[in-house]
């Protein structure tokens, strides 16, 4: 058998025979695995990055939200007004309100008009002439009493551990709540100052906040990366929080940057913000709901006043409460109280009488709470609504922790003084049942779970049995992953297709070049060479062929993804930082990597069409007789 | 003897006889024939100088029959005859006599239909495929009429094709390849591609190729064909000094007869039977 090196001289020189041919077959079976190749270089690159940002965020965690609804336990008042036995049932309800009321009253003797205080929620249908549940009255006692009692009968425990038992690695990391006072609300006090408005009339005002605040309290683990500020110091009574990145950039007094403005200036913007993020302060009003009625009363009396300054015939209240200033947070005080001695008893009576029906609602309680920015959160958008490639990364691989939700670092609220904690506001003891039974058809429970096997994660988030699912909490982890899957899965369709392509054209440039080199076979084979030393050198034609499609094809790859890495990187690095929260404000968000096992794929795949393609034609031409050949050439 | 002075004689023989025939007619004639007693002293050896050696190839009721669709095709019909080892034989033939079909089957690129040809002990005729080459590789040399020399590769490696065939040695094959481009006149054109050399030229190279593998016996179709009357001539020197000085048989398919006259032996086809 022919020497390799002496077959591969005689194999050169077919390719130098059909230069043009040659080189029209290798470009485009080049183009199309070049195509392919600067894909992998491209996406290698994305992934490396994104498992280099990763160890920034989260995305080298799998968390799931595993979240139990309250729509299937819970009880809809909405939907029975017109049933025959709730309506009975809230009926019986008003009138032992009113029996107890009436009661008590003449107890304390307290006036008590039920008609007025307690008026009948049930009506009757103009058309079937049954007694329905007027909808005005849905949010009365009587209704809320009898709809709270079938919530807490109907309300089953939700162990979480019992719903996780099958997946091995499923760990639960916390229940995953807002964060809710057990009385009253919490509200961000916009330019430090308090929301002023009010709702309702009569007895019944409330103050309505304009700024309402998302707080949730989240595993320090979990938090980490996120958190920018290190000398935060948790002795001040400050209550640290990370912010999502767009209100950080407003509390730090900077403009928003213009769509147009660049990746420096965008990168800029954010270190600036991250280093900064320790100057950020807010303060949030705490008011119980005594607190809160009772300062809704005092702004609507206040009011009342001075748009009566001028009314003679008006007659002031005899007990004028203070209003606190609005940056306060403070107690409502007594101004002044002319009330006599008969008055104030009435008064005292009055709370007596709504302590012994359940309708009071305690000593008024506030609190301003300081916070303090310790890091920063991805936005979901910038809001500009513009397509660029900073979005997409941010949207598809960062890592968030709550949409548009403050976040408090759990070691880090722990790391408070006790007495520094502002307990009233985290100190929500109510039992599952109780919650249930008061945030009525919409409740919900959620927990943070993390998975070790990707594959039980995938598993869950499929699983919705009409009462708990699951959601994918704070990355892309699993997203990622199965964009991994889809692109190998992808790649192999795209390589097949090309393979197929590759083999029809490589097939017809060696068919051509063997049927054309029959006589030069011929002579091969009546100087001495034998069927194997012919099929050898078209092997190695075939080969070198093959070899200039590599080339071309590694050399078409990497210039496109060279010219997409130039043309995309800083955008893609500026969206990555703000996706993955990146402490690390120098790494770099790269978009071209050599180093993927598939171009050896893509390599493979090459060599393979090529032999296919060769198969036929270099088998055919070896059986063929070299007498016909030479006669037919002369 | 000169070659190229025994061409100008021709030349001048001939000038002096169309010069003399429109007068004395006789004279003239008596010019050429005067000339051609002179040719078969120079080119023709007698018999009693002709290489004598042992039977190199045997040919026995040798029959080769081709299938054209559903006719069936005879070139050669029951030949037989021996070549003995060191001599010259022409081939001679009308077109489609079944020279070339021979020379083939000879070689062993091709299998009789019947009959045999036996080399030593050895019949053509019953070896595989892979035994075949090894025959062609190491005992035949093939010159063709159109030379077959590879056009990208330099000369001195399309010398060695052969050698890398035989897996000779590198350094062998290169210093036999010299030598051979001396003997051949060519060891000046060693780098040269074919497309820089003469017909002739090109045939002394596919000469030279042929006896890389030092054979036994060199078959060559129509070598001269392809080139003019001088060229003709320094090939057939060519193969007279092969068989004088290596002991070379030399078989030569040709139509020209100038050429089957300087052979030690002629054998004629018609028709695929010997004439």
């Amino acid at each position: 058998m022919i020497r390799l090196s002496d077959a591969a001289v005689l194999a050169y020189t077919k390719l130098r025979v059909h230069k043009i041919r040659t080189g029209i077959a290798v470009v485009i079976a080049g183009l199309l695995f070049g195509l392919i190749a600067g894909v992998i270089i491209v996406a290698q690159g994305i992934f490396s990055s994104v498992d280099r940002f990763s160890e920034e965020g989260l995305n080298n965690r799998t968390i799931v939200n595993v979240t139990r609804s309250g729509g299937t336990v819970g009880f809809n008042e909405f939907e029975k007004t017109t049933d025959k036995a709730f309506v009975t049932e809230v009926e019986a309800e008003h009138k032992a309100i009113v029996d107890a009321k009436q009661a008590a009253a003449r107890k304390f003797q307290v006036e008590y008009a039920p008609e007025v205080e307690d008026p009948s929620p049930i009506g009757v249908d103009p058309i079937t002439k049954q007694k329905i549940i007027k909808d005005t009255s849905l949010d009365s006692q009587a209704v809320q009493n009898a709809a709270e009692r079938h919530r807490k009968n109907q309300y089953s425990a939700f162990d979480i551990n019992e719903y996780l038992k099958e997946f091995s690695s499923a760990k639960v990391i916390q229940k995953f709540d807002t964060v809710t006072p057990k009385d009253g609300q919490i509200e961000l006090m916009r330019d430090g100052k308090e929301s002023r408005d009010t709702v309702g009339s009569g007895s019944r005002f409330a103050l309505q906040s304009n700024t309402s605040l998302t707080l949730s309290v989240i595993d320090g683990s979990i938090a980490k990366p996120f958190v920018a500020n290190t000398d935060f110091d948790a002795t001040k009574g400050e209550l640290p929080v990370i912010i999502p990145y767009g209100q950080a950039e407003q509390a730090l007094k900077y403009k928003k940057l213009p769509a147009e403005a660049t990746m420096d200036e965008r990168l800029e913007r954010l270190k600036e913000v991250r280093s900064r993020i320790g100057e950020v302060t807010a303060s949030m009003c705490y008011r119980n709901t005594a607190s809160s009625s009772l300062l809704a009363q005092a702004i609507a009396q206040d009011k009342e006043i001075r748009e009566n300054a001028q009314n003679a015939a008006y007659v002031k209240p005899k007990r004028i409460y203070a209003v606190p200033e609005q940056e306060s947070c403070g107690a409502v005080t007594v101004a002044s109280d002319t009330r006599t001695d008969a008055e104030k008893r009435q008064d005292e009576n009055r709370v007596l009488f709504e302590k012994e029906i359940g309708t009071y609602l305690g000593e008024p309680d506030q609190k301003k709470v300081m916070l303090r920015g310790v890091g920063i959160s991805s936005d979901v958008s910038d809001g500009s609504g513009q397509w660029s490639v900073s979005e997409l990364v941010k949207s598809l691989f960062g890592s968030w922790l709550a949409y548009e939700s403050w976040v408090i670092p759990q070691d880090m609220l722990e790391a408070m003084p006790a007495a520094a904690r502002p307990d009233a506001i985290f100190e929500n003891n109510d039992t599952s049942a109780d919650e249930a039974a008061s945030q009525g058809f919409y409740f919900y429970q959620a927990y943070l779970v993390e998975f070790g096997d990707k594959d039980e994660a995938r598993e869950i988030l499929k699983r919705f049995d009409g009462e708990v699912f699951s959601m994918p909490f704070g990355s892309s982890a699993l997203f990622v992953d199965e964009v991994k899957q889809g692109f190998v899965a992808g790649l192999q369709w795209a390589a097949l297709i090309v393979g197929v392509v590759a083999i029809i054209i490589l097939g017809s440039i060696i068919g051509r070049t063997v049927s054309e080199g029959r006589r030069e076979s011929a002579v091969f084979r009546a100087i001495g060479a034998s069927r194997g030393d012919i099929g050898m050198i078209y092997g190695f034609y075939v080969l070198l062929l093959a070899g200039r499609v590599i080339l071309f094809t590694a050399l078409l790859g990497i210039a496109a993804a060279l010219t997409v890495e130039m043309l995309f990187w800083q955008d893609a690095t500026t969206g990555a930082r703000l996706a993955y929260a990146a402490s690390d404000t120098n790494i770099e968000f790269h978009l071209f990597d050599l180093w993927s096992p598939y171009l050896l794929w893509i390599v493979g795949v090459i060599i393979a069409a090529s032999i296919i393609a060769s198969i036929i034609p270099i088998l055919l031409g070896a059986r063929r007789n070299p007498i016909k050949d030479m006669r037919n050439d002369t | 003897m000169n070659i190229d002075k025994k061409g100008g004689d021709r030349q001048e023989a001939v000038e002096r006889f169309i010069q003399a025939f429109d007068g004395d007619r006789k004279a003239a004639i008596e010019t050429l024939i005067d000339y051609v007693k002179t040719v078969p002293a120079v080119v023709r050896k007698p018999k009693a100088q002709r290489p004598t050696g042992s039977v190199l190839l045997s040919v026995k009721n040798l029959t080769k029959t081709y299938k054209l669709g559903k006719q069936h095709l005879t070139v050669v019909k029951d030949v037989s005859f021996d070549i003995y080892e060191g001599e010259i034989v022409a081939i001679t033939g009308a077109s489609g006599s079944g020279k070339s079909t021979l020379l083939h089957l000879m070689g062993g690129l091709d299998k009789p239909t019947s009959g045999d040809i036996f080399i030593d002990s050895t019949n053509l005729a019953r070896l595989s495929d892979r035994k075949l080459s090894m025959f062609r590789r190491q005992t035949v040399g093939y010159v063709f009429q159109f030379f077959y020399l590879q056009p990208f590769l330099r000369l001195k490696q399309n010398l060695e094709v052969p050698g890398m065939f035989a897996r000779a040695k590198r350094k062998d094959r290169s210093r036999h390849v010299t030598e051979l481009a001396e003997k051949v006149g060519l060891q000046d054109r060693l780098q040269h591609f074919p497309k820089e050399l003469s017909g002739g030229q090109m045939q002394r190279a596919a000469i030279a190729r042929a006896l890389l593998n030092q054979p036994r016996i060199i078959l060559a179709d129509e070598p001269t064909g392809n080139l003019d009357s001088k060229n003709g001539e320094q090939i057939i020197r060519l193969f007279e000094s092969i068989r004088d000085e290596l002991g070379t048989t030399v078989v030569i398919i040709t139509h020209d007869e100038a050429i089957a006259n300087r052979a030690d032996r002629t054998i004629r086809l018609a028709d695929g039977r010997l004439a």
